[in-house]
């Protein structure tokens, strides 16, 4: 509900009335470095994290510690590509002047509040990623000493929950700062 | 030994001036405050307990237990202490909030400014508010949901007892960087905090919005866990219709916390965001919308009084069968009622912004679902008259107070349909009638049960009874000073007096004196219930396990109840309610 609140805002600062109160053009189009490559690849990294979480729950379920091991090193390491990725994409924004109060963004104030949804959104959703990304290192590093007890299988289950939102997420905001 | 939130919050203080100081050096002091805020959090948790139970967690250890005094300011997931340490803390809020509530009406006992500016006004009305709602959305939910919610349906405990301690220990940041807040500029919006007029400013209206968001987090996982608990670990037999009316109105409570309180959290961040990193969401030059902050604080804050109200029609409906002997009225209704309470919560909050400038094709359909809301309220007021109608009343302290909140809440809903209407509302709106109307059914409603609920479990949490001559004192002067002062408000209000003003056209001066004296009324009231717990907690008579012939399962433990709650899981056959027929 926290994105929720965030992407009614989106849509009622994008389609609502208020933008066009003030004449200037709100909404990047020209010239404006969208990264589209970077996030589509952004996003592919993401799905296969997805997958390999799946696998890592399933040998959680079967005790199963090596697979366990593997499939979550490689979820945590997909992770922390997607971070890379992500900071190489605000890298290129902020080296173009799309920040707020850059002397560029001044000069086009309508810009400013596309820049805002975008960075505390993708902010907010690579927080996510990173507390994600810590949970599943803890529960790598437990899994030696705990693979067998039924309780953690659940814990790894919840995890992997968790790591579909954060995926499912990133899956709402692709379109809505790359696409449209 | 130093108890661990002692401890705990001096490292926060010093870890929060150090990280301050050290960030200053190149970022804004906003910018410094608020990342040192949020990364003294995490060392004040582990210095104060959070850590080593974070630990057993994540091997899986049981919590050992902790005896005695200390327990109260331990990092402790008993259900029961974290119960004790939420009512405490509402006190604590409720003392401060009461303080400043009494400081505004020395202020408007006369016309003209007595001893403060208005920005010191403004500020010292917005702790009372903010004070206030805390205690109004902590005490109940908080206090008496923990405590007494896995008794009732005869759990050994909450869900995730750890993350439970961890929703009590936001709480402690909260109030001490809202109370710094005072010292650092204050804050002159009021609890609302209004966009853009809390975009710019003192660095105190930061310090109130990393206090109402601190709290934010802390509700969500009370919310989340209640809900947990109240669905996987009910007692054996004990089906939908079988729970007791206080735990289903806790649940529809957990659902409208879970799904609204996060909405706010966006608004709350992107406000902060405003002040630190220069974003323009409700900068209007700059692309952004100030009627949109509106919007996202109204879509938690009219929830939000559900949170508060919906445990205190739970509360109500507990206390009257068990006084009037009598089963609960239209029990299956009155719970429908709760939910649908619930559903309609959240499609009514834009009757806040009738003149806001909002798109005025929303007034109707929001003046239209906020009317339909008194049908289900109405239900549960006929379910407390049904259910006292020819009983066997016990006027106790409890009772007197359950009845107080009917009385009061009756006059609160009823004003609220002028609130409701649209064209009534653009001439009330923003005038002390709205400040009546929202005290009497948060105080007379919410306060009144809370107090109930106080009277009704004190022997059950202390092992002892309390004064019941003090406690019927604290009920005369509270219920007419709470009269007494906002029933003048409502004439005040309608003749055009604004709120949140110091000062006041000098022909309404004898009635505002009348106010401040019954305010200052209210005051001495506390001051005998306060007398009255801290003299009965000491030396009131042993209680027994059941003082009151109740039915509910946590009258069938010990008073105060054993470490482990049960012995044996227990089960249900029957409503709790049912008074007055052969078992």
């Amino acid at each position: 509900m926290l994105f929720g609140g965030f992407l009614v805002s989106y849509f009622m600062l994008r389609y609502g009335s208020s933008v066009c109160a003030i004449g200037a053009p709100a909404w990047p189009k020209e010239g404006y470095p969208v990264g589209l490559a970077l996030a589509t690849t952004n996003t592919l990294i993401l799905i296969s994290s997805s997958y390999t979480m799946v696998r890592a729950v399933l040998a959680s379920e079967k005790h199963d510690e090596k697979t366990f091991s593997r499939f979550m090193g490689y979820t945590i390491f997909l992770g922390l590509l997607f971070l890379c990725v992500k900071i190489g994409e605000y890298a290129l924004k902020i080296h173009h002047g799309y920040f707020p109060r850059s002397p560029f963004m001044e000069a086009n104030p309508g810009l400013n509040i596309f820049i805002s949804f975008y960075f505390v959104l993708t902010g907010f959703h690579g927080l996510h990623v990173v507390i994600g990304i810590l949970w599943n290192w803890l529960l790598k590093r437990g899994a030696p000493r705990r693979i067998a007890s039924p309780a953690f299988a659940r814990k790894v289950e919840y995890a992997g929950l968790y790591w579909h939102f954060v995926d499912v997420v990133w899956v709402f905001l692709f379109p809505l700062f790359y696409l449209i | 030994m130093i108890p661990g939130l002692v401890r705990g919050i001096i490292a926060g203080v010093i870890s929060f001036l150090g990280f301050f100081f050290l960030l200053k050096i190149q970022l804004s002091a906003e910018a410094s405050a608020a990342i040192a805020y949020v990364a003294a959090i995490p060392v004040y948790l582990a210095v104060g307990g959070g850590g080593t139970a974070f630990r057993r967690w994540l091997n899986e250890e049981e919590e050992p237990e902790i005896h005695g005094i200390s327990r109260y300011l331990s990092f402790n997931s008993d259900h029961k202490v974290v119960g004790v340490q939420y009512l405490f803390a509402s006190f604590f809020l409720f003392f401060f909030a009461g303080i400043m509530a009494m400081i505004m009406r020395t202020e408007l006992a006369r016309a003209g400014l007595q001893f403060m500016s208005t920005q010191t006004y403004s500020t010292v009305m917005g702790s009372h508010g903010i004070g206030m709602v805390l205690v109004a959305l902590t005490a109940i939910v908080g206090g008496f949901g923990n405590y007494v919610v896995p008794l009732q349906i005869g759990a050994k405990d909450m869900a995730f007892p750890r993350l439970n301690a961890l929703s009590f220990w936001l709480l402690p940041p909260a109030v001490l960087i809202l109370v710094s807040a005072l010292f650092n500029g204050g804050f002159d919006f009021g609890w609302t905090a209004y966009a853009p007029l809390s975009t710019k400013g003192p660095v105190g209206k930061l310090f109130f919005l990393l206090a109402f968001a601190t709290s934010g987090f802390s509700s969500i996982f009370g919310g989340v866990n209640l809900l947990v608990t109240i669905i996987r670990m009910r007692a054996k037999g004990m089906t939908f219709f079988k729970i007791p009316i206080f735990v289903h109105s806790i649940a529809a409570t957990a659902v409208v916390i879970t799904i609204a309180t996060s909405v706010v959290a966006s608004s709350l961040f992107m406000v902060i965001f405003d002040r630190v990193l220069n974003t323009s969401f409700f900068d209007p030059a700059r692309g952004g919308s100030v009627i949109l902050f509106q919007h996202l604080f109204w879509f938690y804050s009219h929830p939000a009084v559900y949170i508060m109200i919906l445990p205190a029609f739970g509360l109500l409906l507990e206390v009257l069968p068990v006084f009037s002997r009598k089963p609960l009225f239209a029990y299956p209704l009155a719970v429908l009622s709760l939910w649908i309470i619930v559903v309609l919560s959240f499609v009514v909050w834009a009757h806040h912004m009738f003149t806001s400038g909002m798109w005025g094709l929303l007034n109707f359909p929001f003046l239209i679902t906020t009317e339909l809301i008194s049908i289900p309220t109405g239900i549960m007021f006929l379910a407390s008259l049904g259910t006292l109608w020819r009983g066997q009343i016990r006027f106790t302290t409890p009772t007197l107070f359950a009845v107080g909140v009917i009385a009061n809440f009756l006059i609160g809903g009823l004003t609220g349909i002028f609130l409701a209407d649209v064209p009534s509302d653009v001439h009330l709106h923003d005038t002390l009638f709205v400040t009546a109307h929202f005290h009497f059914t948060i105080v007379g409603g919410t306060i009144f049960a809370m107090f109930a609920g106080v009277y009704y479990w004190f022997p059950k949490m202390a092992g002892r009874l309390y004064n019941e001559t003090l406690g019927r004192w604290h009920f005369a002067l509270f219920f007419y000073g709470f009269n007494a002062t906002f029933i003048p408000m409502f004439w005040t209000g309608t003749h055009g007096l604004r709120r949140r003003v110091a000062d006041f056209p000098p022909e309404m001066g004898p009635l505002q004196m009348w106010i401040s004296v019954s305010a200052f009324v209210i005051f001495i009231s506390v001051a005998i219930f306060l007398f009255n717990m801290i003299r009965s907690l000491r030396r009131g008579p042993p209680a027994s396990g059941n003082p009151w012939n109740a039915q509910t399962l946590e009258w069938t433990l010990s008073s105060p109840p054993p470490a482990h709650n049960f012995d044996s899981p227990p089960e249900v056959h029957s409503t709790p309610y049912d008074f007055g027929r052969s078992a």
